[in-house]
């Protein structure tokens, strides 16, 4: 029998990866100082959120306390630039990895032994531990007040680009956009080596029954502990990039509404896909941003949002396309829906333009406006995922939905200008 | 030397006695049936031998070494694999993703985290040759969730065979399968276990299945050994045919209804 090997075809994935980061890379050019801002954030979640899927979406286990290994990173970046005045960011990501390496590894001993709920519980508690130390051991962490970290202390590639002077803040802004690119792109293709490998199969096949992985011969509570500590690393990767950014780290970060955020953006995206935790980490940081920008309830936006995810998308945003939900295929099969979807389009387009037009503000409008935009962004993926379901119907699926994607990426566009706009007013408003 | 030795093997849950003082020997390239009513502790004695269950006393000797302490990893490592009553695989993965997990852990290749796992051609040339002799080759890039019944089974069986053990137990590999589909089951899992001479033991309820296929029967009865023997011994014993027809005489087997 000759060897057949079916699998992702690594040419294609190469081409499809290589089309995106130059996008990611040429994107600082065609956006605004703010926006590149919001992608290095959404990177460095996106980083997390890839750690912590390797734990849920590939070994099966929901960690409540993945804050305790982005806050071991970020605490650590601090520690090192305050007190031990070193400010090579290289040697800041070394010595994040390394804590997050050694509390991962210690919860982690801990936690593997139980699953479910028991697991869950054991994260959420020993994360609590740490924030509890960040908050309480004040002459040490700050307290409250958390720890500054000046772009100023910091510098990259071994003191080769400094940030002081004038002009530093911009400087700073694309020279790390850039550094956490490069790094983003690296743990993204570590990771998808580590679930595409033999450990990463052992790792779904204890995800989907424990008790057989064992008949056939791998230890359980060694691989899951294994994947704790990669998962812990990536996470604290995360923590580590993220503290010169924010330039201050604080208990927030340590405490448990941040690893509900993690959750959230994973589940946003899809846990039960590769690259949903990485769309799912990107969309979240745009909707907080927009929700806390555009209303005082941004709270109940993303309580919102989490509410109609669990209820209609359980599969996440990459999930309508590899995992349609049973409404989704059944919606697919009728014509009347593609109408619907459309109108609802349309409709909610029309809202947010008229809304803009008249330039109502206050937060009944502010609120009806992201709304709208929240209606039109579902409508436009419902009509994605219709036609991508539908196409071998109506046959060439990929013309029609590059047609739907062109009108998508203007209004993508539309959003971010807004996100911009509406900042820089509030902004001016603020001085 | 005995492939496979119990010696005073004993398992209780509370008042019930699954496991009771089983003294069993099995020997190399045997085909060995497990029979006995509902109850009979066939299931308990394979938790057992297999580390699925821990025993409450006595010795397991397998090749001469004492595994009682073994654990399940240790055991699967030193070559006993089983599958299970109940199909249990791994169901969001593919056929062949199953079968392939099972010779990666057989190879210690499921440690390694920097390679691809479709590019390991050895690996997946086996596992497709499994997939084929279980007659599975079809359905190979099938979820396991997706296949039906029988080839769940079969399925389930080949991924215990694909750890080539040396003994190899089959809880009711054909329960829940039509009459029809039992038969080539057996046929199927019979052929392979022969030509690679594997010491199979086997649970089984159709009494013309055990007949046809085993060298050897044991027959359970309230965590006990009640018998054992070849089919024809087993076919003649009146003792046997009460236990598990509830009726006896001479053509107990063969008398229908």
């Amino acid at each position: 029998m000759p060897t057949v090997q079916r699998g992702p075809s690594l040419p294609l994935l190469l081409a499809v990866a290589a089309l995106i980061v130059a996008a990611l890379a040429l994107l600082p050019r065609f956006v605004g100082l703010y926006q590149t801002e919001l992608l290095i954030y959404g990177m460095t979640f996106a980083i997390a959120a890839l750690g912590f899927n390797l734990l849920l979406g590939y070994t099966g286990l929901l960690s409540f306390g993945h804050s305790a290994y982005f806050g071991a990173g970020a605490y650590t970046v601090a520690f090192i630039v305050r007190d031990l005045h070193v400010h090579s960011m290289e040697l800041c990501i070394l010595g994040g990895l390394l804590s997050a390496l050694v509390i991962s590894a210690l919860f982690g001993y801990v936690c593997v032994r139980h699953t479910r709920i028991f697991f869950g519980i054991l994260t959420l508690a020993l994360s609590q531990v740490l924030w509890s130390l960040a908050f309480k051991f004040f002459w040490v962490t700050g307290g409250t007040d958390g720890i500054r970290v000046p772009r100023s202390g910091i510098t990259l590639l071994g003191g080769l680009i400094d940030f002081r002077g004038p002009g530093a803040y911009q400087k700073f802004v694309y020279s790390y956009y850039y550094y956490v690119l490069v790094l983003f792109v690296l743990a993204v293709a570590v990771m998808w080596v580590i679930v595409h490998s033999p450990f990463g199969k052992a790792l779904q096949a204890i995800r989907d029954n424990e008790v057989r992985a064992g008949f056939v011969g791998i230890r359980v509570r060694r691989y899951r502990w294994v994947a704790f500590i990669i998962s812990g690393l990536f996470t604290g990767l995360a923590g580590a990039l993220w503290v010169p950014l924010n330039g201050l780290t604080t208990p927030e970060i340590l405490y448990w509404p941040f690893s509900g955020e993690i959750v959230f953006m994973t589940v946003l995206g899809g846990f039960r896909t590769f690259t949903g935790p990485i769309v799912g980490a990107l969309a979240f940081n745009y909707l907080k941003v927009y929700a806390v920008a555009s209303s005082q309830y941004w709270q109940l936006v993303l309580g919102g949002v989490l509410v109609f995810l669990v209820m209609v998308l359980p599969s996440g945003i990459i999930g309508i396309f590899s995992q349609p939900p049973p409404w989704l295929s059944r919606a697919a099969a009728s014509p009347g829906a593609f109408v619907r979807a459309s109108l609802l389009f349309v409709l909610s387009l029309g809202f947010f333009a008229a809304i803009a037009r008249v330039g109502v503000h206050g937060n009944f409008a502010a609120i009806v406006e992201t709304l709208a935009i929240i209606a039109a962004i579902l409508s436009w993926s419902l009509l994605l995922a219709l036609v991508y379901h539908r196409g071998n119907v109506i046959g060439h699926r990929w013309l029609v939905m590059l047609a739907l994607l062109l009108p998508a990426f203007g209004f993508l566009i539309c959003i971010i200008l807004g996100v911009t706009l509406r900042s820089r007013e509030l902004a001016e408003r603020g001085t | 030397m005995a492939l496979l030795q119990t010696i005073d093997l004993k398992r209780y849950f509370g008042e019930t006695r699954a496991v009771d003082n089983v003294n069993l020997s099995i020997e190399e390239r045997e085909f060995v049936s497990l029979v006995g009513p509902n109850g009979a502790g066939k299931t308990s004695f394979i938790n057992v031998v297999t580390a699925h269950l821990r025993a409450e006393s006595g010795k397991i000797l397998f090749r001469g070494k004492d595994i009682t302490q073994a654990s399940v990893t240790q055991r699967v490592k030193a070559g006993i694999a089983r599958s299970f009553q109940l199909v249990n695989l791994f169901d969001d993965l593919t056929a062949f993703d199953n079968v392939a997990l099972a010779i990666f852990s057989r190879e210690g290749k499921t440690a390694r985290l920097g390679a691809l796992a479709h590019l390991d051609n050895a690996v997946t040339s086996e596992a497709d040759s499994v997939l084929g002799q279980f007659g599975l080759a079809a359905k190979r890039d099938d979820r396991a969730r997706d296949l039906a019944q029988g080839e769940r089974k079969l399925l389930d069986v080949a991924l215990a065979y694909a750890l080539k053990p040396k003994l190899l137990f089959l809880d009711e590999p054909t329960s829940g399968v039509s009459t029809r589909d039992k038969g080539q089951i057996m046929d199927t899992v019979a052929s392979v276990v022969r030509a690679e001479s594997i010491t199979a033991v086997i649970v089984e309820h159709d009494m013309d299945v055990v007949f046809k296929y085993s060298d050897r029967i044991v027959v359970m009865a309230q965590g006990a050994i009640l018998a054992q023997g070849t089919p024809d011994e087993i076919r003649k014993n009146d003792q046997v045919a009460m236990v598990l027809l509830g009726s006896s005489g001479p053509d107990a087997f063969t008398r229908k209804g």
